[in-house]
């Protein structure tokens, strides 16, 4: 008989069904230790480095910034290039809701930039101004967290998209220079914990 | 207990719908990038597609991207229904008592 037509026996089956689970997984669902590990590092040094650089006024310097975008951009190049190999080559209305929530990224983050701009040359000034620029991209972070994590039912995206919206309340709240620290332990804590419990859990399937 | 499907009851056809089946959420995927997980030659591929599309548990569509023409290959409904039914008759097969369901 042609093997690709022999009828496995019930043990053999289960292990392919488990053997082709495994494979999909590994080869094309984004893999969540490590999104949520680069970014949680990006978050946690970054604005440690804000924290520990900041001026004698509570101004941010340019090597905390500096370090803090690096960070950030390195990030980011890992989750496009992580989350593109993955999905290359899958379609259909999950691969048209992918498109469009990753629309929703850079449409959201293209916007802030706007806002920045248009709040600078109108005179914002003082404190306030570390409060809201960095409030506006978090609340972003945890609305676009929220929204995937209820479109796909994961729940995990979810509570970590209301996490980062409490993290960036308190640390709004108390303000610069300790707001970077808070965001630094909340913010960039709460990223970790979720790579980590995506550790626990494909350890455990 | 009824006959295991036959048409998924095949090493080949197995793998080609338990892959279907485990798609992140519910995606198609591309003829190249799933005989690229299979590791399955194009005419071996596209022989097993026709069977499980002849008994409706698989769809494939083509599309055009930029000037390529793309062919995406997705699980049915009833093809999902007939690989969960194919699933738990094996579950009970290996356990009868259900003892680690």
């Amino acid at each position: 008989m042609d093997e690709d037509e022999k009828s496995p026996s019930p043990a053999e089956s289960w292990a392919i069904i488990d053997a082709q689970r495994r494979q999909v997984r590994e080869d094309l669902n984004a893999d969540d230790r490590i999104l949520y590990g680069i970014w949680g590092v990006a978050w946690g040094l970054g604005y440690l480095a804000m924290f520990l650089t900041v001026g004698d006024r509570g101004e941010p310097t340019a090597i905390g910034g500096g370090v803090f975008a690096g960070l950030l951009i390195a990030a980011l190049i890992v989750t496009i290039v992580h989350s593109e190999r993955r999905a290359r080559g899958l379609g259909g209305a999950g691969g048209r809701m992918n498109t469009r929530l990753g629309t929703a990224w850079a449409v959201t983050f293209g916007a802030t930039f706007f806002i920045y701009g248009g709040m600078f040359s109108h005179g914002l000034e003082g404190e306030g101004v570390g409060v809201v620029t960095n409030a506006l991209p978090c609340l972003i972070v945890a609305c676009l967290f929220m929204g995937s994590g209820a479109a796909w039912n994961d729940t995990r995206q979810y509570r970590l998209g209301i996490w980062i919206a409490a993290s960036v309340a308190i640390a709004s709240v108390i303000g610069v220079p300790y707001l970077h620290l808070v965001m630094a332990v909340l913010g960039g804590g709460g990223f970790l914990a979720a790579a980590f419990l995506a550790h626990r859990d494909r350890r455990q399937a | 207990m009824s006959e295991l499907d036959p048409v998924i009851h095949a090493q080949a056809r197995l793998r080609v719908v338990a892959s279907l089946a485990a798609m992140p959420n519910n995606a198609s995927i591309t003829f190249p990038r799933l005989q690229k997980l299979l590791e399955m030659t194009a005419g071996n591929l596209s022989t097993h597609l026709r069977k499980l599309e002849e008994a409706g548990y698989v769809r494939q569509s083509k599309t055009i991207e930029g000037r390529t023409p793309v062919t995406y290959v997705e699980i049915t409904p009833a093809g999902l229904a007939a690989f969960e039914r194919y699933t738990a008759q094996i579950r009970s097969l290996i356990d009868p008592t259900g003892a680690s369901s």
